[in-house]
């Protein structure tokens, strides 16, 4: 993985969005004072001004109005013709647990039965690879550039990670998502309890829904049974054997006492009902995650006062060209196609409190585009930014400072040439924590460009013969850059029917980034790129085909 | 341009206004629910009690509020009362399935532990399958949904009535006896399963026989234990375990076990273990060899759910005879048909005319076997299973006798409310296919619209096809049928 | 001397019956119900040498005819199971029993013929209900060989096969990409690689056929003096099939699977049957101009669609029928444990549709039709088999009972193990004091 060095006078890699210059790095000292005149701004959900100023300082909005004075040490930004929102807050970001070093994995789920031992796992944990409350995220957390990225360039500032998978998950975290360490960006460390409907893999316990079932009611009762017994040990000790220690459970008892919110994650409609009925057993609340068809048993739901946060990846159109084909095709999922981008409205009108998060959408790009559908088919443009800003910021009991673009809150804003919700509105920039990142928006993927790629660089007069190699799936591609005898492996972006690629110049004598983009027309390509020295254009064909020449994709 | 405005708009208005109410929806979520007529008179039918009174020609059913009231000849209704003209027809109490995978959630087996008396399937019963109506289709109104049989002491069960586009909660039966599955012989020892299954204790017959003696042991401790602290307070208060809880239940006559078994010694050692350890066994599901030893069943009061005539499928099943249940019922066991099947669910009043076949059980004995003996079995004959006054009014209207092979299901209700008419579904399959042509026509039309890019085919991400778009857990997805398998391999 | 008498009493039994045997009977009685043509109440019908030789209300009668009486009963012709793994497994969970599935996906030369095993006590269990007659075939790969039609009681699979082979059996490559697959213990494969091999196995089937053509002409070249070529134990086993003398079974129930099969057909110029046919009723038009008859397998069994009718497998004899398609109704070919309730996937179908008569002939005259044996079975005709039932009743219909039956004129045993275990358990020594209600089987 490439990891991204900051200095200021390389050349941006890869990514679309091109990093500020740092903060709190020793050697950089460039003032963090801005003015973005002459846009029009969104404070809030119908709370517009027409044309305005906001003034930001040190990561913080310093002021907000039609006729701010600038003060004498900012940076001014024209923005007219523009448009101000809000940073986005996406409460569901699945991000996989990084494991801990000497960490074996998980182990084979306990056995109950007559004759066998548990397996043991190193450290006082539960036994069940599912159940760890322990694992606070935010200090297992490694994202991908590709992540922040992404999700920034549809204007997403703010978000809260969750880990992916297990029953007890851990603790959820909320940062920012801002270039640099997790030192600078967490916002909380420590957001929530994450609980899931989720089966262990392999043939480990629980691998059935009820098993799942069945752990969160021992393992609830189990952590009461823990404070009970822990509590009447410590008050006399004398002559008592000593109950066993468990981290899970002293992981998880605060969120069953209700000082600590507990998320609940779930892949259908029937999880949230199995849910509820969990909370009215133990007299819990859950704020939920959601799987976008709610609108299928929307009054089994009901109020949901914790909220939910819901999903946009609407279902692709399913094939029925052919009879034979559409066949195949049930009823249940030509209507979950039609009906799916109409379930924010429907939430909207029952009045569940919601947010919208781009989980679950293979291609992040697509987000903007799904809200504006969702918009097309009855959510109010202003619920639809309600949302993603002002809602789930309450959710999280963090209004004080995320969510609209008042004086004192975190700067985080999203600088359109258009409705934010609009297919034809680009994003232009993004301030996250008062820091500026310009946003190249990656559009949704067209076509397949992997394969063998045969260009030639043209800089100065002199032809630069290479060899590229696109790999891995849409949404996920690498490369390999073959030149001059080497291969360097290169960061691949898509956007559309184009392709970004970088990759570091030192195997060729080159400081810095080699970066170069091509627009390509079935297996033929051309564009431009940079290098510290200079400009060059490029051209070349596809010669081979991804899969069958690299020994089959499996 | 006014038309294709209209067109339009037609199209792009949502689903849900198209076929609503239409009946054989595949979707439960979208049908509404039917209604309750206050009274209902079903009149001039054969109607077979599965009750005292035997079955009768040219009678009449009164229902009120969704409970039987009466059944008798030349019975009257107030103004107002739903009229049923059945002259012709049969009419039977609903069919209850006492063996039934069909309306689970995920998997019908946590297979991982030997035992797993803590996991219920009432928390994962699927209100969204197309089972649920098919199966009324077919007469069935209560199931008993089971936990599967790969492990000798295996989940809690949940009795639902088919009250199809209810939500799960409300599907259940309220009040039903708890039970729980327990499973002897080839399955819970893993024999069928292949190379990788042969680790997991126990691999033997014996194996299972002490491994249910130990778990029972655990739990008398257990319940002692619990029962020490709350007299004394001494010492620290013990963990409440749930897989014990359950254990206890069954000894303290609570919870009924519903035990697959197929040979006649691994029924013989549980009836003992039961006996040892103070409870009756609710009932032997399979039971193959019941017949081998059906004065020990008669005797311990156990019931026998079994099949008409599978057999040979695997060797603990080759001495499985279609006499089965008749010899059973003969020695005074009671006997019910179960279909442990999706698809033979539908069937079950044909199962039924097996024993008449092999044996001679008398014809309205053997409608029993589906109707009234599960009802006891599960212990809520209180309720269901015949047509007696005060009992819910779920019956079925068939087109001739509920035991000839070519007879149709006409109708199926359920507490009182029509779940199932035939006439009704064969009407609105036109919508049904309307709403499917001008679906599919939509999506073409809006693949066109898209292609101003021409989206090329792209790659599918991961092995598992990792597309944006998960399908739910609880939607079918060949519709095979596959929780019938549970017990065949 | 009690011995030579005891022993003289024997020889005379054993003589008499291979005397009814080999000589002449006439069931007289009953009504008698010949499937291709109208019922005959009070009918007779006459057999010598184990054919029939008359049928009718008042026929004459051979001299020394033993007369067998179905006064009160129906008389029909046995029924037949047009595709079956009877005789090549005994229990499907135990490996040892199961000769169904060679490895490999090309064995034509898999003749299921020579491992039936004449004892197995399916056998006996199946005849009992009034199936007399079926079809075996193995199952292993894509092209799996050749089956027999075979008659249900005899000494060994030589002297009961009627026909072998009986066709050559392709059991059709799934055409579309499943992403989930119950109880699977490997990785679920990638919709790619399920293209893949769904390519490679159509190709395969493709290759095969080409093979045995080029063998079959080189084979003959060389017959008429020309060069060489050695013999191959695949493809000559496909000639038959190449020559049109059996049909190809195809083993086909999706929409475009049997769309599949038909183009292929069409190109290779070869006669086929689709054997599954759930999707069959969609193609009917298809199916009656390139005159493809169907083997119904699916009547009871679950719509393949979650958003199809209830009723869906049900009906679709009937829509067969309706739209003029060859068909005949089977049960599936899992297992062969209950062959012997194939009428009652013949009465489903009539209750939801299809002619009662039509379902009578479903499983007696259109299956002799269609396996190519209605020269000698499937309708009570004179100068067919005297392969047939005497019941108590409408054989479609649960509650009746087959009371007698001949196969090719010799007596059927009804008995069976199922029968056997009633009697002993029946009998066994009542503790109550009760009295049994149970009669003897049949």
């Amino acid at each position: 993985m490439l990891v991204l060095r900051r200095a200021p006078f390389l050349l941006l890699v890869v990514l679309v969005t091109f990093p500020p210059l740092a903060r709190g790095q020793g050697l950089v000292h460039t003032p963090r004072v801005h003015a973005l005149t002459g846009a029009r701004i969104v404070v809030a959900p119908g709370r517009v001004i027409e044309k305005g100023t906001i003034v930001l300082r040190d990561g913080v909005i310093e002021a907000v109005g039609p006729s701010v004075a600038i003060p004498a040490d900012a940076r001014v930004w024209k923005v007219d013709s523009l448009t101000i929102y809000p940073g986005l807050i996406d409460l569901a970001m699945p991000v996989a647990v990084t494991p801990a070093s000497g960490d074996q994995g998980g182990d084979q789920g306990g056995r109950r039965g007559a004759s066998e031992a548990p397996k043991e796992k190193p450290g006082a944990f539960h036994e069940l690879e599912v159940v760890t409350p322990e694992v606070v995220l935010a200090d297992r957390l490694t994202m991908k550039d590709g992540d922040r990225t992404g999700r920034r360039g549809q204007g997403i500032t703010t978000v809260r990670v969750i880990p992916e998978k297990g029953v007890f998950r851990g603790e959820a975290a909320i940062l920012e998502l801002g270039d640099g360490p997790l030192s600078d960006n967490l916002l909380r460390r420590e957001a929530g309890q994450v609980l899931s409907f989720a089966t262990a893999g392999g043939d480990a316990y629980p691998a059935s829904t009820m098993g799942t079932v069945a752990v969160l009611r021992q393992t609830i009762l189990d952590t009461r049974w823990y404070a009970d017994a822990h509590v009447a040990y410590e008050a006399k000790p004398v002559g008592l054997e000593r109950p066993k220690t468990n981290v899970a459970f002293e992981a998880l008892l605060p969120s069953l006492q209700g000082k600590e919110p507990i998320i609940f994650v779930t892949d259908d409609v029937l999880d949230v009902l199995r849910a509820k009925e969990l909370e009215k057993e133990f007299g819990l609340q859950f704020a939920y995650v959601g799987s976008g068809e709610e609108y299928k048993r929307l009054s089994d739901v009901g109020r949901l006062p914790r909220g939910i946060v819901v999903p946009v990846n609407f279902p692709e159109a399913p094939s029925v060209d052919e009879p034979g084909q559409a066949l195949t095709v049930s009823t249940e999922t030509l209507r979950h196609w039609q009906n799916a981008p109409a379930n924010l409205a429907r939430l909207n009108e029952a009045k569940v409190p919601f947010a919208i998060t781009a989980m679950g959408l293979k291609d992040v790009a697509a987000f903007r585009k799904n809200v504006t559908k969702a918009i097309s088919r009855g959510l109010s443009a202003d619920a639809a930014l309600a949302a993603t800003t002002t809602g789930p910021a309450s959710m999280v009991g963090l209004s004080d400072r995320l969510g609209t673009i008042e004086k004192g809150k975190i700067a985080n804003l999203v600088v359109t040439d258009g409705p934010l919700f609009a297919d034809s509105t680009k994003v232009r920039a993004v301030w996250v924590d008062g820091d500026r990142y310009e946003v190249e928006e990656v559009k949704p993927a067209q076509g397949d460009l992997r394969g063998t790629w045969d260009l030639v660089a043209t800089m100065g007069g002199t032809d630069y013969p290479s060899t590229l190699v696109i790999s891995g799936q849409t949404g996920a591609l690498s490369g390999i850059v073959k030149v001059q005898g080497q291969d360097v492996p290169a960061t691949v972006t898509q956007s559309g029917s184009s392709v970004t690629v970088a990759f570091p110049g030192d195997a060729i004598g080159e400081p810095g980034t080699i970066r170069f983009t091509l627009s390509v027309k079935g297996d033929h390509a051309t564009g431009d790129g940079t290098t510290p020295h200079g400009s060059f254009t490029i051209t070349g064909n596809r010669t081979g085909k991804p899969g069958f020449d690299e020994g089959g994709a499996r | 341009m006014k038309r294709t405005l209209l067109l339009l708009f037609a199209l792009t208005t949502p689903v849900s206004a198209f076929a609503a109410t239409a009946a054989g929806d595949p979707e439960a979520w979208h049908v509404r629910i039917p209604d309750q007529p206050a009274v209902v008179l079903v009149k001039n039918a054969t109607i077979w009690t599965s009750g005292p009174q035997g079955r009768l020609e040219h009678a009449d059913l009164l229902v009120e509020k969704g409970k039987v009231v009466k059944v008798g000849t030349g019975l009257s209704a107030p103004k107002g009362a739903v009229i049923v003209d059945a002259a012709g027809k049969h009419l039977t109490p609903g069919i209850i399935d006492e063996h039934s995978h069909s309306c689970i959630v995920g998997d019908v087996n946590e297979g991982t532990h030997n035992v797993t008396a803590e996991v219920r399937i009432q928390d994962v019963i699927n209100s969204e399958t197309t089972n649920i109506y098919r199966q009324l289709a077919g007469g069935v109104t209560c199931a008993n949904e089971l936990h599967g049989s790969a492990n000798a002491i295996g989940g809690q069960n949940c009795v639902v009535k088919m009250r199809y586009g209810e939500n799960p909660e409300a599907l259940k039966l309220a009040g039903a006896k708890p039970g729980i599955k327990f499973a002897l012989g080839e399955n819970p020892k893993q024999s069928n399963w292949g190379d990788r299954f042969t680790q997991r204790y126990p691999q033997t017959r014996e194996g299972v026989e002490q491994l249910i003696r130990e778990r029972f042991q655990a739990a008398r401790d257990y319940k002692k234990e619990r029962a020490e602290y709350a007299s004394t307070h001494k010492g620290l208060p013990p963990r409440r375990d749930l897989q014990l809880d359950a254990l206890v239940e069954i000894m303290d006559g609570k919870r009924l076990v519903h035990s697959h078994a197929y040979r006649a010694d691994e029924m013989l050692m549980l009836l003992q273990v039961a006996d040892d350890f103070g409870f009756r066994i609710g009932s032997f599901q399979h039971v193959l060899e019941g017949y081998k030893i059906a004065d020990e069943i008669a005797k311990h009061g156990t019931g026998a759910s079994t099949f008409s005539d599978w057999w040979a499928y695997k060797f603990e099943v080759y001495d499985a005879i279609p006499y089965n249940a008749a010899i059973m019922w003969d020695r005074g066991v009671n006997v019910t048909f179960n279909s442990d099947s999706d698809e033979l669910a539908r069937r079950l009043n044909l199962e039924a005319a097996k024993a008449v076949k092999y044996g001679g059980v008398p014809e309205t004995e053997a409608l029993k076997f589906v109707t009234l003996n599960p009802a006891k079995q599960l212990d809520i004959a209180d309720r269901v299973g015949s047509l007696e006054p005060g009992k819910d009014a779920d019956f079925a209207i068939w087109s001739g006798s509920p035991l000839s092979t070519y007879s149709v299901c006409e109708q199926t209700w359920v507490d009182g409310r029509k779940y199932f008419d035939r006439t009704e579904d064969l009407a609105a399959r036109a919508s049904f296919a309307a709403e499917r042509d001008s679906l599919i026509a939509l999506v073409k039309s809006s693949k066109k619209s898209d292609k101003k890019g021409k989206p090329e085919a792209a790659p599918v991400a991961g092995p598992q096809g990792a597309s944006a778009y998960k399908p739910p857990k609880y939607q079918e997805s060949d519709g095979q049928g596959c929780m019938g398998k549970e017990d065949r391999p | 001397m009690k011995t030579l008498a005891v022993a003289t009493v024997l020889l005379a039994l054993v003589l008499a019956r291979s005397a009814l045997a080999a000589g002449s009977f006439v069931i007289a009685g009953g009504t008698v119900h010949p499937v291709s043509g109208p019922e005959i109440p009070g009918g007779m019908v006459v057999v010598e040498n184990g054919k029939i030789t008359a049928v009718g209300a008042n026929v004459s009668v051979p001299a020394g005819a033993e007369r067998v009486d179905a006064t009160g009963l129906q008389v029909y012709p046995g029924m037949i199971a047009a595709n079956t793994v009877l005789g090549l497994q005994e229990i499907g969970a135990v490996r040892s029993t199961r000769d169904v599935n060679e490895v490999g996906n090309i064995n034509p030369n898999a003749r299921a013929k020579v491992a039936l095993n004449a004892d197995s006590e399916l056998i006996p269990v199946t005849r009992a209900n009034g199936v007399l007659t079926a079809l075996s075939a193995t199952a292993g790969g894509v092209i799996t060989g050749t089956s027999v039609v075979w008659k249900l009681q005899g000494w060994n699979w030589e002297e009961m096969s009627i026909k072998d082979p009986a066709a050559l059996h392709v059991h059709w490559p799934n055409m579309i990409t499943r992403n989930r697959s119950w109880w699977d213990e490997e990785a679920v494969k990638s919709e790619e690689d399920q293209k893949k091999e769904r390519e490679k196995n159509l190709k395969e089937i493709r290759d095969a056929f080409d093979n045995a053509k080029a063998y079959m002409k080189a084979r003959e070249a060389m017959a008429s003096g020309g060069a060489r070529h050695d013999y191959d134990v695949r493809w000559e086993a496909m000639i038959p099939a190449l020559k049109k003398q059996i049909p190809v079974f195809v083993h086909a129930d999706e929409y475009l699977q049997i769309e599949s099969a038909l183009e292929f057909a069409k190109s290779e110029d070869l006669r086929i049957v689709i054997v599954g046919g759930r999707d069959s009723w969609r193609l009917a038009d298809r199916l009656v101009a390139a005159q493809v008859p169907v083997i119904y397998e699916e009547t009871l069994s679950m719509p393949r669609r979650s958003w199809e009718p209830y009723d869906a497998a049900y009906t679709v004899p009937q829509k067969l029928q309706a739209a003029g398609v060859t068909f005949c109704i089977s049960t599936g070919a899992d297992d062969a444990s209950n062959l012997r309730n194939l009428p009652y996937e013949a009465a489903m179908a009539a209750a939801f549709g299809l002619p009662k008569d039509e379902a009578l002939k479903a499983v007696t005259l259109y299956p002799a039709k269609i396996l190519g044996v209605a020269d000698r079975l499937g309708s009570i005709e004179p100068g067919k088999d005297a392969t047939l039932i005497v019941t108590d009743g409408d054989p479609l219909e649960i509650e009746s009972h087959v009371k007698m039956a001949w196969i090719s004129g010799d007596p059927v045993d009804l008995s069976s193990r199922h029968t056997r275990l009633y009697d002993k358990y029946r009998n066994r020594p009542r503790t109550d004091g009760g009295v049994s209600k149970l009669a003897a089987a049949p």
